[in-house]
């Protein structure tokens, strides 16, 4: 599948992002390293719904210097309410993971009415000092996604794809993506959405991993009971990147909560 | 050509062990390492060691700021170019420099500078530098993603403060300031030379360039690694439309000089062994945070400062050092014969010379120190100095504006 782009009103460069399936929609919003273009869980997910999944500014296939444009979690709450408008999707549910589900709940709590239903997947924007977890952004260069693994080496095969990926332009692409997250999340992840979560009224599932280095599964109890009715399941055997280590089984969790059956 | 004695001020007292039990030198070492009793006499020695090189004739003394390392243990440039400036009389203050994206506002730079520059009368040298991403990011908690445009605002609000002799009102991204009238004023018009400390950024090539300041390639690596950088900003310079001035570019080396090459290597190896596998020894993850470098020096294959350079003078001889080098080292003829291939091969007309480095006790530092001033550089300071004209050094008041500090801990008592 090829990415599509569109050039927002206001916006000096273009959002890429990918749109598959049919259905209802669900805007998906990838991790804090990135995204591999089209995924498999998109591919899974796009059997049952319209998956709309989008480059945050400055990842990716779009252009570093989108970034500048973004200073803060408003600013993407507000860029991605204006790409749902242009796409003319109407009220949609969300799948955000890792930093984009703390940018799925911001839109939920300052604009209730544009989300049906919620998944949030390893959210990323609380901190606490004793729940900790490891830094993202201080990772060994050649290898600075292989903590959001479960085990370190399934980034040979997740993302290096057994060799098949040029290491140096690897490690630029990482470095780009991390930048583009770390500008929101740095030093540490606190955004202050803690405060904003009670005013979420979407139904709510917060899925915690158990072999997530950098944000706990304890921090999933933290966003389910800031939440309104939140429910919460835990994948015991998966890391930070779930997206990548289980595709299937998360596209399962995602697909039976969106569409009511849970 | 002009001589700078410049050291880290690093702990001493890391130990032998200290690679296999530490992750790094920087950031996260452990404080327990450091002993603050043992420290006042470190810090003493130090700064005795740089009046020392005061009174040797170099012609100037450096200081500069790291955070939360035993690698470099001033914080606060500032602290110690204030100190110095009061009791050294002719020497430039080389202040190498403050991190300037890190001050909020950076105004305070701007005054602490003027101070500086004002009670020493005109000595100072002013250095901007980013900053490792050590010292910036992880211990400043600075953002990697806007740090340079936070730098390039700051750098502007200084100089206009500096320059501006109205009061101005400052609606920048990252410092609103309403009223900005900055007093005192630097002594130096229209300001203190400004050097740019860098390490492998193509975007401070240009900066350098475009603004005629002066380019401090501060390597761990030595001369021969150097050449690549170095190379680099000469080439930017020209392809920029700009004047080749050796003056414009300086350059830090590690050196050592003794009676024979035997009494060099007897003397000082241990030491250079204790900067390169100790006071180099940071955690890779530390040395290169996202978006701390461009994409596109990143994409030019350039190694971070610091953090990567230590790796490769892992394992060697003194011999070796010297050879590829990292260190210049021997009698005062061969440290002659390589420093004149320095400064020649990469075009500089400023020295950092690290006479100074890791653990090199007090006493051994002051018979390096007085071998390089009285037979080294002597032969070396003519230099350039007829082709070319310095316009980067201070312009200090003369002889009769000056003022004459209390003599040093004279009798309080009135006889």
């Amino acid at each position: 599948m090829n990415a599509k782009n569109i050039t927002l009103p206001g916006e000096p460069h273009a959002t890429v992002y990918y749109r598959g399936g049919s259905g209802e929609t669900v805007l998906w919003l990838h991790h804090l390293a990135g995204m591999q273009g089209w995924e498999p869980v998109h591919e899974a997910l796009s059997k049952s719904f319209d998956v709309v999944a989008p480059y945050q500014p400055g990842f990716g296939e779009s252009e570093g210097e989108a970034l500048d444009d973004f200073d803060n979690g408003l600013d993407l709450v507000l860029h991605y309410g204006e790409l749902l408008d242009e796409l003319g999707t109407g009220p949609v549910h969300i799948v955000g993971h890792s930093i984009g589900g703390w940018i799925a709940a911001e839109i939920a709590a300052i604009h209730p009415s544009r989300v049906k239903r919620m998944v949030l997947v390893n959210p990323v924007g609380m901190w606490s000092e004793s729940v900790g977890g490891e830094d993202p952004y201080a990772q060994q260069p050649m290898a600075a996604t292989a903590v959001l693994f479960s085990d370190p080496e399934l980034r040979n095969k997740l993302v290096l794809k057994d060799g098949a990926v040029d290491l140096m332009d690897n490690y630029v692409d990482e470095m780009k993506n991390l930048k583009g997250s770390a500008k929101f999340l740095w030093p540490l992840p606190d955004t202050g959405v803690a405060k904003r979560l009670h005013l979420v009224k979407a139904p709510t599932l917060i899925v915690s991993c158990g072999m997530d280095h950098v944000a706990p599964a304890l921090y999933g109890e933290a966003w389910q009971q800031r939440i309104s009715g939140a429910q919460r399941i835990t994948i015991p055997d998966a890391g930070h990147l779930v997206n990548l280590e289980q595709p299937g089984r998360l596209a399962d969790i995602a697909r039976n909560f969106l569409s009511g059956a849970e | 050509m002009k001589f700078h004695w410049f050291n880290l001020m690093p702990w001493p007292y890391l130990p032998d062990d200290f690679r296999e039990k530490h992750r790094s030198v920087w950031v996260d070492v452990d404080s327990r390492l450091y002993d603050p009793v043992k420290g006042h006499q470190v810090y003493n020695e130090y700064l005795d060691l740089l009046e020392f090189a005061a009174d040797l004739g170099f012609d100037g003394i450096g200081v500069n700021e790291h955070h939360q390392n035993a690698y470099g243990l001033m914080p606060s440039p500032q602290l110690w170019a204030s100190s110095l400036a009061r009791r050294t009389k002719d020497v430039a203050i080389v202040l190498m420099g403050q991190s300037i994206a890190l001050y909020n506002p950076p105004t305070r730079v701007a005054e602490e500078m003027a101070m500086i520059d004002v009670v020493s009368g005109g000595r100072l040298i002013a250095g901007f530098p980013v900053g490792t991403s050590m010292d910036t990011n992880y211990a400043f908690g600075s953002n990697p993603g806007n740090l340079r445009e936070r730098y390039r605002e700051n750098h502007d609000l200084i100089i206009r403060a500096w320059t501006d002799p109205d009061m101005f009102s400052w609606n920048g991204t990252y410092n609103k300031l309403r009223y900005v009238n900055l007093w005192p004023r630097p002594i130096q018009k229209p300001h203190p030379p400004i050097w740019i400390p860098g390490g492998g950024s193509v975007e401070t090539w240009d900066f350098c360039a475009e603004n005629e300041y002066n380019y401090s390639y501060l390597s761990f690596s030595g001369y021969i690694r150097g050449q690549f950088l170095m190379n680099g900003f000469h080439n930017r310079v020209a392809e920029l439309g700009h004047e080749f001035n050796p003056f414009q570019a300086a350059f830090a080396q590690q050196i050592c000089v003794a009676n024979s090459w035997d009494e060099a290597e007897n003397e000082y190896y241990e030491h250079a062994k204790y900067f390169f596998e100790r006071c180099l020894h940071v955690y890779p993850g530390f040395a290169d945070a996202p978006g701390y470098r461009t994409e596109a020096t990143l994409r030019a294959g350039l190694k971070a400062q610091v953090g990567a350079s230590g790796g490769a003078a892992l394992g060697k001889t003194f011999k070796q050092y010297v050879e590829e080098g990292f260190l210049v080292g021997g009698d005062p003829d061969q440290v002659t014969e390589q420093m004149e291939h320095l400064i020649k091969s990469l075009r500089v007309g400023h020295l950092f010379a690290l006479l100074h480095f890791g653990n090199m006790p007090k006493d051994k530092c002051e018979r390096s120190t007085l071998l390089f001033a009285e037979k080294v550089m002597p032969r070396l300071k003519h230099l350039w100095e007829n082709d070319y004209e310095d316009r980067w050094m201070p312009k200090k008041l003369s002889s009769d504006q000056m003022a004459t500090p209390r003599p040093i801990r004279a009798s309080t008592l009135v006889k």
